[in-house]
Parts: C-alpha cells; structure tokens; sequence
C-alpha cells in the first residue's frame, strides 16, 4: 500500500514538474527568420500547440509591410481582413476555422481569436496564404518566400510567361544560349512543378529548380526554347511579377541577350515634384480666395445693357464689381393635373444646381448661389407627393431648398423670369436630365439649347447629381478661357524630367494664338508656369480658382490641357473628358477634331466628376492630350510640331461647336 | 430514425399506446425542420458583384466574391457593415493578378466603412493619394469602387474620405470628391 502511495505521489510531482516546466521551455520565444532577418513574435497564444499571432504583434506588422500585405481589422470587427500583394484578400472570420484565399475555401487548425482587442491568427495558416513556406530546423524556423505561380499564356503574337511571388520579383540573367535561358530568383524559393512542357509558339518547356539553403535560396527558370524563337522582352506590369515575352524570329545569343540582359523598362511612378516656383507672382497671389465668390450674373435673367468683359490678362484680371444678391421671396405650392409645382420667387438673379438622389433616397434639393432668404420665404406645408420642404442659407450667399418625396417621382427644375418652378410629376414615367434645361426665359442661344436637351450619357436615368446650370448665358460670349493644367509648386506628371505643367503651358499658348486669329478673345488661367491660386495651395483652391476666372469673365466656353499618366507604360491615346450635361456636344466635338488629327490613339470621351467642368457655369471639357508614361506617346508629346496639331485641333473642335465668333461690341465710353 | 424507434419499444413498449412514437417522431422532424429553416444565412452563399476598370480606363467589368457566412449572432446592421467592407477592399486591391485592370495606388487600404440610409462613407488611407498624374487612373479607380459600392443592395450613392477628412479633391488631382459620387458621375 505505501509502495502504490509512494508512486502515485512520485507520478503527481513529476507531473506538476513537467507542468511547471513545459510552458517555461515553450515561452522561450521561438525564433523566426524572413529574408535573412531574424525575429520573435511578442504578442502569441497558444491552443492545442498552434501558435495564435496578434495582428498587432510589432514583427508581425513588419513581416506584412515587407510583403505588400494589408490587415483590415477592428475591434469589435467579425472579419480580419489580409489583402496580400499578390493581390488576393484572405479573410479570417473570428471563431472560424474556415478561411478563404480568394475564391478557394481553406481550414485552419485553430480558429482565430479575439485577446483583449486584438484578433488572433492561426500563423501557419496566415504564413501559407501570404506565399510563405515554413522550414524548422534548429532553434530558428525559417519563413521562404515562394514563387508562388508561374503561368504560360500563347498570345498569338508569341508566347507570355509571367511568375509571380510573394515578393516582388526580380529576375537576373545567368545563363544563355540559343536554345535556353535560364534567370534566377535570388532569395525565393518554389515548390512548383519541375518541369512543364508547353510545346507551343517556339517555347518547349520551362524548367524550375531550386537551390541554396532554406535561408538563402535561389529558384531558376529555365525557358526551353525549340531554336526557331528568342525572349524578346523581361519586363513587369505591376512591380510584384515578372512576364517573359517569347517571339518568333530565331536570333543569335548576342542578340536575344541584350533585350533580356537590360533591366525592363521601370517608369517611375509620378511624385509631383514640389519646386517653389522661383518669381512669386504677387498679382496671382494676391487674387481673393476662391470662398470669396462673388455672386454671378444669373444666366437666365441678365441685364441687357451689362457691359462685356475685355479679355484682360490673367495677372490684370480685377475683381468685377459687386452684384447685388439676389432674394428668395416666397416658396409657394400649387398643385397640378401631374404631381404639385413649388414657385421659387426670387428678386434678382442667381445660378443654382441641383441633385436628385434615386429611390430609395429620393431627396432633392437646389442651391441657388448669390442670393439670401427672406424672412416671408417660409416652406409650404407638405402635401403628397412632397413629404417635406426647408429651405436654408446654408452659407451668406446660397439658398438650399430640400424636399423629400414619397416615391421615385421625375422632379424638373424650370427657371422663369421671376424665379423657378420646382415641378414634382408623379405620372409613373421617368423623364431624362433634359428637363432641366427646358422652358428658359427666351435668352438661350442655340448651342446652349442643344446642350441642355442633350440626355446624360452613360448614367442611371433614375438618378442626376451632376449641376445642371440650366441655360447658360455667356456674358462674353466672345471670349474662351483656356486652362493649362498644373503649374508652379503642382507639376502634374512627370516623366523623365518633361513636367504635365510645362507641356500644357506650351499648348495652351499656341491654341490662344489660333483662336486669336480666329477673332475669339482668349483669357489663359495662367500664362507663366506658376500656380494660379497661390504656390503650395489646395487643389480645391486651385482647381476652383481656374474656375473662378472663367465664371467671373463670363465666358462662352473653358477648355481644360492636361496630360495624362499611369504607373505603367501601357495606355495611351487622347480623351476628352466632360462632367455636365451641357459640356457633352462640346466635348464630343473637340474629341473628333483630336481624333481626326493628331494620329493618337482614339480613346472618346469619357464623363467623369471631374471639378473643372464641374464648377464651371459654362460647357467645358478637360483634353488628356496624350500619356506621357507610354513611349510612343511621350515622344509626340515632345515633340512641338505635334502640340501645334492638338492645338489646331482642339481649335477646330472649338469652331465645329460655336461656330465664328459673334461681331465684337465697342464698350461704351 | 430506425435506431430512435429501436429503443423506444424496448422495455415498457408493451404498456405505451401506439400513437406516441409517431408524435416524437413528428416533434423530431419539427424541430429539425424550424432549425434547417432559421439557419438560411448560415447555408446561403454570400455573393458580392465587384467592379473593376478594365485597361482603357473606362469599361466596368463585373467579377464575383464570396464572403464567408455570415457569423452566428452579427445583427443585420453589421452584416451591411462587413459586407461593404469586404466589397471596398475588394475594389480597392482588385481582381486578380492575371487580370489586367486599372488598379488603386499599392499600399492603399480602406480604413472602414460606413452605412447611413443609402450613401455609404469609404474611408481610405492617404496612400491613394499618390496618383500617377492624369486623369486616367484617378476616373478609372473611383468608378470602379462607386460601381462595386452602388452594386450593393440598397446603396446609391458613395461618399470618399481620406483617413476621417472628407477633402474636394485628391491633391493635384481631377476629380471632385466632396460630394457623395454616384454612377452616372461616370
């Protein structure tokens, strides 16, 4: 009996010994190592022996930060999130042991937790999902990133082999001759398949192998060729991949080699260069702020006798004189034989936009701009369809009305000579933005009727929220503002040293000499490279004061020179690009003169909620002449005598759209 | 169900009425039924329409995802909230790699989302603001991430900010961002 006591408590103290000393020799942080950096995870759990890492352990963070991955969680949050750079999302949901890698279900050991506000992961499952392979051995276990895919396409052209890892990859020539080509990967690892044969477009088979030790591995890619093909290009399309381009077209060693042997062609991505602009020029500084908008004509109830603006230099431009704000009077509701009309009455004149949002929102609302509310514009009681109406000055100079509507009714917005009718039809049949511009007080000239039955392009006919200015009227209708996009501290693109600001400068210079000759009036927002608003500005502050010195001068029309980019080399071609209703026929025109004459890629028009057409009261159009990151383009853009033809063209657009130039009017001594 | 009615008639079978083990076995199949029948969202695939712009800068295409099901015990209000969040992200690191789309600049995350009535706020990390320089991309990521929001039942309009800030434009950039954007900005 004392014998079975004896073991009995000779096993409970070896026991509690092996429990004492398990989680002591099992808290001796393990070691990890990733691209020759060795590292502990701090913030660990432990279930069942797997290991459990906090997605704010501080090596964790950097582990990700070298992949490209991205964790998206919060707490309180049922999803943590990993977008890999691959690019795949890994989602992990907390109390899940199923997570997805992309489309493909996958099942941890353990599922995530939550400790203390912070989700914990299934590392072995985090690390397979990031493209990392774990090799224990010893007392550090080594993280490989892998070449995690390698994919042979037959582009008919020749034959495309793109790997891709779970770092960015970079390939290095090692070996050559007329039947192979072998690069290696330094630092990657692969458990691909060996060999593949592909037979086809001149390519026999790629070869894959792996050497080096777990920590410094090295993968190479052997490209068998059949002799009658060569490896044209090695290039990447998004920093993290690695295409190999095979063509027909035998070539000796020392031919296929360079192209292969030379870096591909890496374009920078743009970072707009902050260079102080050297001359300050203290007269566009010293411009009033955009905020200090001064009210505008109204478009549709001008003073005949008003003079008309001169087409003063930029840097002369003078702040016109104060306008009186125009006054919301009174918001009366009648109801009609299709829905219920609110009369807007208003002394003076005012611009104003509107938004309607679709069902299920259905809210609508306006602002007029350059006018207050009296006191007597009190809403009208709401009555079906119109749930409720306010009206608000929700800053000095604009008025908002609100309504809210029981259904996803056509609203029309028709301006009249003593204010606007705001009309909620509740016929079931849904009208187009054309509405908007209809049933103007006998001002409107041709094209900005034209413009305004023109239907929104491309869009959800259930909703507008574009600012139709109903029937603009130029109070210059003589004169064409010319914007050269950036300039001063904002360059724009840059590509190999040539700057977005300069280019456009250089266009718009030659298209206000055209359209001079013409006999337009040209105001150019800015004719120096300097910043229009004030160096080291907002792109609001500045976009909107390019807007200001258009709306302001009254303009006919505003036409925008940009330059277009993109992280890679591949798009090219000329858009016009347009946001309003009213600058569509102008836009499509400018598009087609471009399209017929300057030899780019023909890439249309394009709408899009850009703030120059947007904030500008009259058709405007913003042109991305060409792409400065695409070779082929860059040398056009380069090159003078092709600016000059984006100018002709452009003018030709001009001209095609508003035809001469009305007669000048001597202003009145 | 052979096993349930084995057992049942095993010792007292003699002195139970016939009728009893129909009723168990009619009480089993209602409660298995009720159960199968409140655990549709468990079962039910949760697929959302994605957006992303091909290379022209201009033509959405849609592409499917799968977000797992939804976990026991979210209420419908976080089931909104995650879904959006997945489908932002989504957008945002787009399709995969062998598809050549117009993509966010790298590094971009989407911080969190959030639903009010049918305009949902995507807040993004300043990283997206390091445009390429033209109008291409800024017009082509946002249309895609508008198309893929909008897709989502119930939302129509999107309202970008970046890290918290609404701002009116991305810093020398085109498009107008103060205002919640819709579809047929585009």
């Amino acid at each position: 009996m004392n014998r079975f006591i004896a073991r009995i408590s000779s096993a409970f103290f070896a026991l509690c010994f092996a429990l004492l000393c398990v989680p002591r020799i099992a808290s001796a942080a393990p070691l990890w190592q990733f691209a020759g950096r060795t590292f502990a995870f701090t913030h660990v759990e432990k279930q069942d022996a797997t290991l459990l890492v906090g997605i704010d352990d501080p090596a964790l963070r950097r582990l990700f930060h070298a992949l490209g991955a991205i964790v998206t969680w919060k707490p309180g949050a049922r999803y943590v999130l990993v977008a890999t750079g691959e690019p795949t999302i890994v989602s992990f949901a907390i109390g899940h042991r199923t997570y997805d890698i992309g489309p493909l279900a996958v099942r941890s050991t353990v599922a995530p937790i939550v400790r203390e506000g912070e989700a914990y992961l299934d590392f072995d499952a985090l690390a397979r999902a990031l493209g990392l392979r774990k090799i224990t051995g010893g007392a550090v276990t080594i993280l490989q990133p892998q070449i995690t895919s390698l994919d042979v396409r037959d582009e008919g052209s020749g034959m495309r082999v793109i790997a891709r890892g779970a770092i960015p990859l970079q390939a290095r020539l090692v070996r050559e001759s007329a039947r192979q080509m072998t690069y290696a990967f330094v630092g990657l690892g692969s458990r691909l398949l060996h060999v593949r044969s592909v037979d086809a477009g001149g390519l026999v088979a790629v070869e894959i192998s792996q050497v080096g030790t777990a920590a410094h591995p090295t993968t190479y890619i052997t490209l068998d060729l059949d002799g009658s093909s060569h490896v044209a290009r090695v290039g990447s399309l998004d920093g993290r991949d690695i295409g190999f381009v095979i063509e027909p077209g035998a070539s000796a060693v020392a031919a296929a080699s360079p192209a292969a042997r030379a870096p591909a062609p890496q374009i920078a991505r743009a970072v707009p260069l902050a260079t102080p602009s050297p001359t300050p020029q203290v007269a566009v500084a010293m411009r009033p702020p955009p905020n200090a908008e001064l009210p505008t004509v109204s478009p549709w109830n001008r003073v005949a006798n008003e003079p008309l603006a001169t087409s003063a230099p930029v840097a002369e431009v003078t702040p016109a004189p104060l306008v009186a704000l125009a006054r919301v009077d009174t918001i009366q509701a009648q109801l009609t034989p299709s829905g219920i009309t609110l009369h807007v009455a208003l002394t003076g004149a005012a611009s104003f936009d509107w938004h309607h949002l679709r069902a299920p929102d259905n809210r609508f609302w306006i602002d007029l701009h350059g006018a207050t509310l009296a006191p007597t514009a009190i809403p009208p009681a709401a009555g079906a369809p119109i749930e409720n109406v306010r009206a608000h000055q929700i800053d000095p100079q604009t008025v908002r009305i609100a309504l809210s509507v029981d259904g996803a009714h056509d609203i029309s917005v028709t301006p009249a000579a003593t204010g606007l009718d705001i009309a909620v039809n509740t016929a079931p049949s849904l009208a187009d933005a054309s509405t908007a511009g209809t049933g103007v007080a006998g001002t409107g000239t041709p094209s900005v009727a034209l413009a305004a039955a023109a239907p929104v392009a491309g869009g959800d006919p259930n909703l507008w929220s574009v600012n139709p200015v109903a029937a603009y009227v130029p109070t210059n209708p003589r004169l064409i503002v010319i914007d050269p996009g950036h300039g001063g501290s904002d360059r724009g693109a840059v590509r190999h040293g040539v700057a977005e600001a300069v280019l456009t400068l250089d266009m718009a210079k030659r298209l206000r000499a055209i359209l001079e000759a013409r006999g337009w009036q040209v105001i150019m927002t800015r004719t120096k490279d300097v910043d229009v608003y004030a160096p080291y500005d907002t792109a609001e502050q500045e976009l909107q004061a390019r807007d200001n010195i258009a709306n302001r001068a009254g303009a006919r029309l505003l036409v925008s020179i940009h330059v277009n980019a993109y992280i890679n080399a591949g798009p090219n071609g000329t858009t016009t690009y347009y946001a309003k209703p009213i600058d569509l026929p102008f836009a499509r025109d400018v598009q087609n003169e471009l399209a017929a004459q300057v030899g780019t890629k023909n890439d249309g028009i394009v709408k899009s909620h850009l703030y120059i057409p947007l904030h500008a009261f009259m058709p405007a159009c913003l042109v991305e002449t060409a792409f400065l990151s695409n070779p082929d383009d860059f040398a056009l853009l380069t090159d003078p005598a092709w600016r000059q033809k984006v100018a002709v063209a452009i003018a030709d657009g001009i001209t095609d759209y508003a035809g001469a130039p009305p007669p000048a009017i001597q202003p009145q001594q | 169900m052979s096993e349930i009615r084995r057992s049942g008639h095993r010792p007292a079978a003699t002195s139970r009425p016939n009728y009893v083990i129909p009723i168990v076995v009619l009480l089993l199949l209602a409660i298995g039924a009720g159960w199968w029948l409140m655990r549709p969202h468990a079962a039910s695939p949760n697929t959302l329409t994605i957006y992303y712009t091909e290379m022209d800068g201009t033509t959405v295409k849609p592409w499917d995802v799968t977000l797992r099901p939804r976990p026991a015990g979210s209420t419908r209000a976080q089931w909104a909230h995650d879904r959006a969040l997945y489908a932002a992200l989504q957008a945002v690191v787009g399709p995969p790699a062998d598809i050549h789309a117009v993509r966010f600049p790298p590094g971009t995350r989407v911080n969190d989302v959030a639903i009010h009535g049918s305009t949902v706020t995507v807040d993004l990390s300043k990283e997206v603001e390091s445009q390429p320089g033209g109008t291409f991309g800024e017009n082509a990521e946002f249309k895609a991430l508008v198309y893929s929001m909008t897709a989502l039942p119930g939302i129509s309009a999107v309202q970008i900010t970046v890290d918290g800030a609404r701002l009116p434009t991305l810093p020398g950039g085109h498009l107008e961002l103060d205002e919640p954007l819709h579809r047929s900005d585009f």
